[in-house]
């Protein structure tokens, strides 16, 4: 159910997106306050100069209150806009990839033959896409960071842009790791099994 | 692989066809086709005993072994 959804996204996505491409987008195709054949940019600033609060009593505790979050609207033919658009649709496409993957492990499971090769294949495919989705969700967030510091700068001298990412132990990228280690252990049992169904 | 089955010389001199064997065995067709062409990795000593039982023979009538040259 979650592939077709997916599936059905990502159509919908690259309709939208073609239209904005040719500068088509009907107003009703648009989302939120966005207007046509423009897309939102996640972004966020904080004022120069006092933007950090320092704790008087211990120097490597601080707060910076004036963080703020929006988007930014930028034409799709921009170079932020096309990042952007890349960037989703590759996220989208491995949504596809790694839900296509997981129906496909459930179809070729069975009770009374657990172990598959090709799983212990799909298992790792799966685990390698999470990584690769950690690492361009990063590289994503750094070039956004790129391109918008000099629009943000632009509209105000007293802002500049922050950029927020963080590669923290508890990030998908583990998972992914995870996924890998299962792939090892599933990849011994399809041995095992294969070596149950010719003992005699 | 170095390890010989001749089950199908024993089965000849039984005058006993593998569906016979199998039946009597309690195997299926399968399992007893993958011995008796070799491609089996391993038997339990169940399955030997049986099949000796069966057959009215020794483990060295049906298993054999040759050194493979390197």
């Amino acid at each position: 159910m979650v592939y077709y959804f997916t599936i059905l996204a990502s159509v919908i996505f690259i309709v939208v997106n073609v239209l904005r491409l040719l500068n088509l987008q009907p107003s009703i195709l648009t989302f939120g306050e966005q207007s046509p054949n423009y897309v939102s940019i996640p972004v966020d600033w904080v004022k120069k100069g006092d933007a950090t609060l320092w704790l008087p009593t211990d120097s490597s505790v601080s707060l910076n209150p004036d963080k703020r979050k929006g988007e930014l609207q930028v034409h799709i033919r921009s170079t932020i806009g096309l990042l952007h658009t890349f960037f989703q649709l590759m996220a989208l496409t491995g949504s596809v990839w790694f839900f296509g993957l997981l129906r496909q492990i459930f179809r070729h499971t069975h009770t009374d033959l657990p172990f598959h090769s090709r799983n212990a294949r799909r298992i790792s495919q799966m685990g390698l896409l999470i990584i690769a989705f950690s690492l361009l969700s990063g590289l994503y967030n750094f070039l956004m960071w790129m391109q918008s510091k000099p629009l943000i700068e632009a509209m105000s001298p007293e802002f500049y842009a922050g950029m927020t990412y963080s590669l923290s132990i508890s990030g998908p990228w583990i998972y992914g790791l995870v996924l890998l280690t299962l792939a090892q252990v599933y990849s011994r049992g399809v041995a095992l099994q294969q070596e149950s169904e010719l003992t005699v | 692989m170095p390890i010989i089955v001749n089950l199908d010389v024993m089965m000849a001199r039984r005058k006993m066809s593998l569906t016979e064997l199998a039946e009597k065995v309690g195997l299926t067709m399968a399992n007893l086709s993958i011995l008796k062409t070799g491609k089996a990795k391993a038997i339990r000593f169940s399955t030997l005993e049986a099949i000796c039982h069966v057959l009215d023979c020794k483990p060295g009538d049906i298993l054999d072994f040759e050194e493979e040259d390197n």
